[in-house]
């Protein structure tokens, strides 16, 4: 496995060069991690009247109990926190390396570097792992940093609103440090499958970006108060994504064919 | 002497297209052979094969010893490897390009800045060592593609078009390389080209390959003899003379005669015998010989003969 780490180690320094790719790992950060927790919670905190109102998604009482005692703006931040940033939280291990997990070995063919590359003595396994920590790596520091400076801004705002410290729970917690890995792995395990057989970095792109439907559906979920992400999901979802890995790695490892990358057009 | 590169019936199907068709071949160790043929022959196919990118669909072949079908990583390991696009990673210098691949090929430490600091030298690159490689020249690329295959110091060279896009002093520096490699190292080199006075050169023989299938092999002597039984030779006088040429066709020994101006090229079937007498019969009407040398039928006539031939 030496050499899937020389792989990868090639491969972020290349990453690091090239202003498109970082400009890709970038924008999660600024979006999600400060754009989005500072416009949904701060601004409406500092602009918006002490007792206003707003109508919550009903429902939402028997989700969270408690929240019909909230005063608004404990509510405002409250809903804005859980209902709409965390979910959104979860879509960047599953978002960010889609261009990087891409561009793996479909960049390679249109770069003409595939040929050189196999004819190495790097196992199937090795050029697998190697493409699966080039996306892994950056993934998961732009996840962890995102995630830094959203719960940083939403402690401002829970400071504010509640004078004390609401996220993240121990679900979110539990979901940053065992579910965002095994979701970053399935992404990228998804993406380096497509880009081993698509022939090109746009087209791989653009398929590959089907696997943050699951999230999307959540989102919705959600939002729509037909669940709240509680400890119990969060276990679930991370057992079901181990499994879903292990099949994805089988199934990609199994089915590598030099031969395919070397002559798909 | 062992063979470095030894394939028995080798074919490639892609679909119901045969790109290599039951193809024989043994290269021996330390040997330059040429592998020649017009565009679609099957010579990149081969070479990938025998490179382990390409699966047979029949066939076997070992390279270095090692079966490509079984010891693939052993083959991988044994070969170097310079294709037909050079494929460099352009966002990254020459120096990174070589240390990368000799990293993968499992050289390290201080033997692969030996061989790293060592290639760029030999290649006229170390002045530029730590530009990136997306502001090379095409003659610059084709170096580092050179240095790259020969990185791990591999005992079998699969080279397609070596020397293409090199300006002349380059392309000698290649070829003397080459040379040095097969001789004195007695690293194998199965030379894929186009440049037919490059494999004339290099090659100790070489095998035309047409349609998938090797139709001739050989030295370019050996050919050359089993293509023309008839040699053909070039006699200069110091000043043209129609009398020498009559005597000449007098002899009877000219199987073929043409005179332009002072030069005399003629045919016979064994020089051995009938040069003496030639010679004789020119003096005999008074021509004053400058020289006399055999008119050396070039690769490149043999290629195109057996091409044409071979349909």
């Amino acid at each position: 496995m030496n050499r899937a780490w020389i792989i990868a180690r090639k491969e972020i320094k290349e990453i690091l060069r090239s202003k498109y790719i970082l400009s890709s790992l970038v924008i999660p950060i600024v979006l999600i991690g400060i754009l989005v927790p500072f416009i949904t919670t701060i601004i409406p905190l500092t602009t918006l009247p002490g007792p206003g109102s707003a109508n919550f998604p009903p429902g939402i009482e028997k989700l969270i109990p408690g929240f019909r005692e909230m005063t608004f703006q404990q509510k405002l931040t409250y809903f804005e926190t859980y209902f709409v940033l965390a979910p959104l939280l979860l879509m960047v291990p599953l978002m960010t390396p889609i261009y990087i997990a891409a561009d793996s070995f479909a960049g390679e063919r249109e770069r003409k570097t595939v040929e050189p590359l196999l004819a190495t003595p790097t196992s199937d396994l090795e050029l697998f792992f190697g493409k699966l920590l080039t996306s892994f790596i950056p993934s998961m520091a732009v996840c962890f940093v995102t995630f830094a400076s959203a719960t940083i801004i939403l402690a401002f705002a829970a400071l504010e609103a509640f004078k004390r410290i609401i996220f993240p729970n121990l679900a979110y917690v539990a979901m940053m440090v065992l579910t965002a890995p095994l979701a970053t792995v399935f992404s990228i395990g998804i993406m380096v499958v497509m880009s081993a057989r698509i022939a090109n970095v746009r087209d791989a792109s653009q398929i590959g970006g089907i696997v943050i439907l699951p999230v999307i559906l959540l989102l919705f979920g959600q939002l729509f108060n037909l669940f709240f992400i509680n400890e119990i999901i969060v276990l679930a979802a991370t057992l079901l994504l181990g499994l879903v890995d292990a099949l994805v790695i089988r199934v990609a490892t199994s089915r590598f064919d030099r031969e395919t990358l070397l002559t798909k057009l | 002497m062992p063979l470095a590169v030894h394939a028995e019936g080798l074919t490639k199907l892609f679909g119901s297209s045969v790109a290599v068709d039951h193809l024989n071949l043994g290269v021996e160790e330390g040997e330059i052979f040429g592998f020649l043929g017009p565009n679609g022959a099957g010579k990149t196919t081969t070479v990938r094969i025998l490179s382990c990118l390409l699966m047979p669909t029949s066939g076997s072949a070992t390279v270095a010893g090692y079966d490509v079908l079984r010891q693939p990583q052993e083959v991988r390991r044994n070969v170097g490897l310079l294709p037909e696009v050079q494929g460099h990673y352009e966002r990254m210098t020459a120096y990174e390009n070589l240390e990368y691949y000799g990293q993968l090929y499992g050289v390290s430490g201080a033997e692969l800045s030996k061989r790293v600091n060592g290639l760029l030298e030999t290649m006229g690159l170390w002045e530029r060592r730590g530009e990136k490689v997306g502001v090379y020249s095409k003659g610059m690329r084709q170096k580092l593609a050179v240095a790259r295959a020969l990185i791990h110091d591999p005992p079998v060279l699969f080279l397609d078009e070596p020397t293409s896009a090199l300006d002349p002093e380059a392309q000698k520096r290649i070829h003397d390389d080459v040379i040095a490699l097969s001789k004195e190292r007695k690293r194998t080199i199965l030379l894929c080209t186009h440049n037919l006075a490059e494999a004339e050169k290099l090659c100790d023989r070489v095998a035309i390959i047409n349609r998938g299938r090797i139709v001739a092999v050989g030295g370019a002597e050996t050919l050359r003899n089993e293509l023309w039984s008839r040699r053909t030779f070039e006699l200069l006088l110091a000043r043209p003379d129609e009398g020498v040429a009559r005597a000449l066709e007098a002899t009877g020994l000219c199987e073929r005669l043409e005179a332009k101006g002072s030069s005399l090229v003629f045919t016979v079937s064994d020089p051995e015998r009938d040069n003496p007498l030639i010679v004789d019969a020119v003096i005999s009407a008074g021509g004053r010989i400058v020289s006399l040398a055999e008119v050396k039928r070039s690769l490149e006539d043999i290629y195109l003969r057996i091409i044409g031939e071979s349909g």
